[in-house]
């Protein structure tokens, strides 16, 4: 049952990267191209998930905003991994005031989730999609801090880390050789959770009208746009809704099973 | 002492972590003078006009001492002024304080209500179909945009059965019953994702119970597996649960900036969003201030209760 | 990790627990039990409008929510323009304008009263039209009011304007905020407490949510046929549209989801009103970038777009093509969308005779729903002429800063809903850059000219603007009102920015 999840999940991950790529090269119509005489159509042979208010071949946008999805996911992510491992193993290895200013400064970044720290930042440099991204990215980094540093810890305490230390490796290489392998698996969870945060969060700006990608379709601004349709053509609003969910379900399924396939004692940390 | 010497480390912590959220919601907002009186004085402003309401607004002093006004000022219950209308912040913010407030409670206590039965279902029938299915419903929920939800349930029960209304608040003080009804759907829509996040924690606390001593011999004694749960499981999750729920309330109070939205409740939400499109940054800076403070002192206060529970680790480090 | 010994509490907490239940079942159970109550108290009106006046002061900010539902209702000015664009007495009962049109001598009506029971006197307006030179006012009502040189008081209800050059365009410009008569009095506190003459009051301002007026009692005209009118704003359209269609507002201001409109298709509950408005949706070409200078390129760009098609798609077909800055409620409008008319061939080859085949502009809009949707429109458009647009949404603000007040774009669309707002482009520093000192000579003898003259000399120019294509012209919004069918009198057009109360009345 449990393992039903993870293959689940990865399905559907793999579904919405396949989406992505595919949409790279091929897409039924120009997902850009308006097309005049031709708007909110249900579906048919032609449109197999009808046009949107403009006119244009909904499959064509839902494909590729999947690439939109991954990009954000994939630099949210990034910002917060890049940032928020090293600072949890520097702080799980580090004892003392160390330890305690970066988990102090997480703290303080705690304060700030995704969201809000996105209007803030919209509030002052305007709100698009880079402002989204890296809202979203750094207000996960002390999620992913905390979970290095707790992984850090108990990797830190094992026999063969103090073999290691014993026989002279510094910490640069501990952190490199052993510490990194080891908790990779935990990084590899928060990074499949914290994709689908980053997802639900992109979506709800889209639909506040904080991250506006002019042209380029995003599943959340298709959900705003078809809002103002909803009556008239209220399957518009049900695919980008269904992309969006799908997603996130594969994101957080993938994570759980993740997490079941590792030792139960790391199990706890996260 | 021990207690004492915890207590005052973690409201040290509290402290310091306040000023730290003062001084990036001010480097954000205030810091640099620009695009207040721009914003103000619109379309076809001369560079003189902008410079004299500049000045006027006090915005051309250097920023330690702005900042120092602002967050003296906000020790004493001073947030400042709306740059447009001279309001002052914390005077706009108090009826919106209000709404919110309601709408997170309420959210939450209903989240728990169904979180909570549905959650032991999902941890005692965890082999059969209808554990695997509360599970999956929970998987399903987690993954809906709240506003899709919200407006959904618009659809629905508004617009389609019109039995309560679409969007709107009335104050509990002018008329309870339609503040009630004004509730019901922004409550309800961010329930949804909430419950569904918290019924996989209440998953596996009671997971962790059903394993526990005093449960087997609880049914070695007779008592049967639901009633086992409900007497001795609940108080025991319940406990781990207050950190779950307190870390939840902090999620639960962001999500209700989207929900005000699709409803147009006049809560801190939607007085952020219209703040940050007019630009008045000095409320934004005071809705975003009081937001993390909230969210710091409920950290804060997970963290106490947190160490109540267990003793153990009151002696050491929360973490 | 927790001791059994936490067994024994179980029943005070679940009680508590059960108490919540309770509390939940209440809350539901009041629901069930009370049906809504859709049907509104006599003399009432909620009016769903967009945009919140930033404050309530008129003079401080140009936002055109302000004057929405300040103009007309709460404050009075000499003369007042109604729904089909003409000129009426308002606080002025009459008014002579001198042989050489420099000097308006307007005389009072001598009830009118501020609603704090002080005469309208002619030292109020003096006060009133001074305060713009002096105070720091919003600046495109100190460019409407350049033009005076002084304003004086000859007696009580006399007062004298004297005009730099005589100008046909500023009694219309003093029938808008511009003129606005204010309560001398009232000025320290105008942010918060509006001090006019108008038949409302401010009742109650619940900032992020909704204005009250009330009928200002003892009001010195005809009396309003409305007790309480709350203004209710929705920065969302659907939100706004689903208030309506629950019962929750009597009257819609403008839809701004024109898409929504069938929802409103049964007559026997709504009536649904199509008049135009002052906003023409404009794509701005910065005429000071080399390639747009080229009058060939602005013409192709203008032909390469279907702007009957733009319309179906973006506002589902409401609303008026227009051709240039003039909008039907203009005395001098006429149709010119047959000038530089959607033909795409022939934009090709204007693009080839002006050697701009390898076209890359860049259109920056401000995040409004007809901008968005005409930009990806336009985009499409110029494609399919060889012309590469890059799309970049802006917030309104940083649009105002970067593209509007900074110059800082090749393409851009705004509604520009100031009322005759064709004198923009004798500006050639306004951010359309346009600089045709032909059409600055016809403007101007429109203005100056003889007061018969000015309809034809206005044609002149607008002809002008539209055959140079000085900017493309995509559509007029409309104004889209939607009320129950209890409501009458909202007038079909919107010739100012006011949503005019004085007219409407429950049936």
């Amino acid at each position: 049952m449990r393992r039903a999840g993870l293959w689940c999940g990865a399905a559907l991950v793999a579904g919405v990267v396949l989406m992505a790529l595919v949409s790279l090269v091929w897409t039924p119509y120009d997902p850009t191209l308006v097309v005049a005489g031709q708007r909110l159509q249900g579906p048919s042979a032609a449109h197999w998930l009808g046009t949107d208010h403009m006119g244009i071949d909904t499959l064509s946008r839902i494909l590729v905003g999947a690439q939109t999805t991954i990009v954000v996911g994939v630099v949210s992510v990034g910002i917060a991994a890049v940032l928020g491992v090293p600072l949890g193993m520097l702080a799980g290895q580090a004892h003392g005031w160390v330890d305690e200013v970066v988990m102090r400064v997480t703290d303080i970044a705690y304060a700030f989730p995704a969201l809000l720290l996105a209007i803030l930042l919209a509030a002052r440099f305007g709100a698009s999609p880079v402002t989204a991204m890296t809202a979203i990215g750094l207000a996960t980094i002390p999620s992913f801090a905390r979970v290095t540093r707790a992984g850090t810890i108990q990797v830190m305490s094992s026999d063969f880390v103090l073999a290691a230390r014993a026989s002279g490796t510094r910490w640069p290489g501990v952190s490199l050789r052993h510490v990194l392998p080891n908790i990779a698996p935990l990084i590899g969870v928060q990074a499949s959770v914290t994709f689908a945060l980053a997802i639900l969060a992109e979506a709800a700006l889209s639909y506040l009208g904080l991250s506006t990608a002019a042209i380029v379709p995003t599943w959340g601004k298709m959900l705003r746009d078809a809002q103002t349709v909803m009556f008239g053509a209220p399957l518009q609003a049900v695919w980008p809704g269904l992309a969006i969910a799908a997603a996130v379900l594969g994101f957080n399924l993938l994570g759980d099973g993740l997490r079941d396939l590792l030792d139960p004692r790391l199990r706890e940390v996260s | 002492m021990r207690v004492l010497a915890f207590l005052g480390r973690r409201l040290g912590i509290f402290a310091i972590s306040l000023l730290g959220a003062s001084l990036l919601a001010f480097a954000v907002c205030s810091a640099l003078p620009g695009g207040v009186a721009e914003a103000i004085l619109g379309e076809g402003a001369t560079q003189a006009q902008i410079d004299a309401l500049t000045a006027e607004l006090g915005l051309n002093r250097p920023w330690p001492v702005r900042y120092l006004e602002w967050a003296t000022g906000m020790l004493h219950g001073d947030f400042g002024r709306s740059y447009f209308t001279g309001q002052g912040v914390l005077e706009l913010m108090a009826p919106r304080i209000a709404v919110t407030w309601w709408l997170v409670v309420f959210a939450l206590l209903l989240s728990i209500a169904v979180a909570v039965p549905v959650g032991m279902l999902a941890a005692m029938k965890r082999r059969s179909w209808e554990g695997f299915a509360a599970s999956a419903v929970a998987q399903l929920g987690m993954a809906i945009p709240a506003f899709w939800a919200a407006i959904v349930l618009v659809l629905v029960f508004a617009v389609g059965l019109r039995w309560l209304p679409a969007n709107g608040y009335v104050p509990l003080t002018t008329d309870p019953v339609g503040w009630a009804e004004h509730l019901v759907l922004p409550v309800v829509s961010l329930a949804i994702v909430q419950s569904a996040v918290l019924v996989r924690y209440v998953r596996s606390a009671f997971i962790e119970v059903l394993g526990e001593d005093y449960y087997r011999t609880a049914r070695a004694v007779g008592w049967r597996p639901f009633p086992a749960l409900l007497r001795h499981g609940l108080r025991n999750a319940a406990l781990s649960l207050v950190t779950v729920v307190g870390l939840q309330l902090s999620a639960v109070l962001v999500g209700a900036i989207v929900i005000e939205q699709v409803f147009t409740l006049p809560g801190l939400g939607s007085q952020l969003l219209s703040a940050v499109s007019q630009r008045d940054l000095m409320i934004v800076q005071g809705v975003v201030m009081f937001l993390a403070a909230s969210v710091l002192l409920i950290n804060f206060l997970v963290d106490l209760s947190y160490a109540w529970i267990d003793p153990r680790l009151r002696a050491e480090d929360g973490r | 990790m927790l001791s059994s010994t936490t067994v024994a509490a179980v029943p005070r907490r679940g009680w508590r627990w059960a108490a919540m239940f309770v509390t939940f079942a209440l809350l539901t159970g009041c629901v069930a039990q009370s049906p809504i109550n859709t049907t509104p108290q006599a003399h009432t009106l909620a009016v769903g409008a967009t945009l919140e006046p930033p404050t309530m002061n008129p003079s401080a900010s140009p936002a055109a929510s302000i004057p929405q539902v300040l103009l007309y209702n709460v404050y009075e000015t000499l003369v007042k323009m109604n729904a089909e664009g003409k000129l009426t007495p308002l606080l002025a009962q009459a008014w002579d304008v001198s042989p050489d049109r420099t000097v308006y001598t307007f005389r009072l009506n001598p009830a009118a009263r501020f609603a704090s029971g002080t005469p309208v006197t002619a030292q109020a307006v003096v006060t009133s039209f001074n305060r713009i030179k002096t105070e720091n006012v919003a600046p495109p009502l100190v460019e409407q009011m350049k033009v005076v040189k002084s304003t004086e008081a000859v007696d009580e209800h006399t007062v004298k304007v004297t005009l730099s050059r005589p100008s046909n365009l500023w009694l219309y410009d003093i029938s808008s905020t511009a003129g606005i008569i204010y309560d001398p009095s009232g000025l320290a506190t105008l942010d918060t407490v509006p001090a006019g003459s108008g038949p409302f009051v401010l009742q109650k301002w619940n900032k992020g949510q909704s204005v009250v007026l009330a009928a200002s009692q003892g009001y010195w005209g005809t009396p309003p046929r409305l007790d309480e009118v709350t203004f209710r704003y929705f920065l969302d359209a659907s939100a706004m549209n689903a208030a309506m269609l629950s019962g929750d507002l009597d009257v819609i201001s403008n839809l701004q989801a024109p898409d929504a409109i069938d929802q409103f298709a049964d007559t026997t509950r709504y009536t649904v009103i199509e008049g135009t408005t002052t906003g023409e949706v404009v794509l701005a070409l910065n005429n000071a970038r080399s390639a747009l200078k080229d009058v060939r390129v602005r013409r192709a760009i203008s032909m390469a777009i279907d702007k009957k098609a733009l319309l179906d798609n973006v506002w589902n077909g409401k609303g008026t093509l227009i051709g240039s800055m003039a909008v039907p409620t203009d005395p001098w409008y006429e149709d010119l969308t047959s000038i530089n008319a959607y033909d795409a061939a022939k934009a090709k080859e204007l693009l080839a005779d002006a050697k701009a085949t390898n076209l890359s502009l860049k259109l920056r809009v401000p995040t409004t729903a007809y901008a968005t949707k005409s930009a990806q429109f336009v985009e499409s458009a110029l494609r399919q002429v060889g012309v590469k647009v890059t799309v970049e949404e802006l917030d309104f603000n940083t649009w105002v800063e970067d593209v509007h007040n900074g110059g800082n774009y090749d393409m851009s669309i705004v509604a520009h809903v100031e009322a005759r707002d064709l004198r923009r482009f004798t500006d050639s520093s306004y951010y359309f850059h346009y600089d045709n000192p032909d059409y600055d000579k016809e403007f101007e003898a429109a203005d100056e000219g003889p007061t018969d003259k000015l309809v034809p000399l206005m044609r002149t120019a607008v002809r002008t603007l539209a055959e140079d294509a000085a900017a493309v012209w995509l559509f007029d919004l409309p104004n889209l009102v939607i009320t129950k069918n209890t409501v009458t009198g909202v007038p079909e057009n919107a010739a100012t920015l006011s949503f005019d109360l004085t007219t409407i009345a429950h049936r």
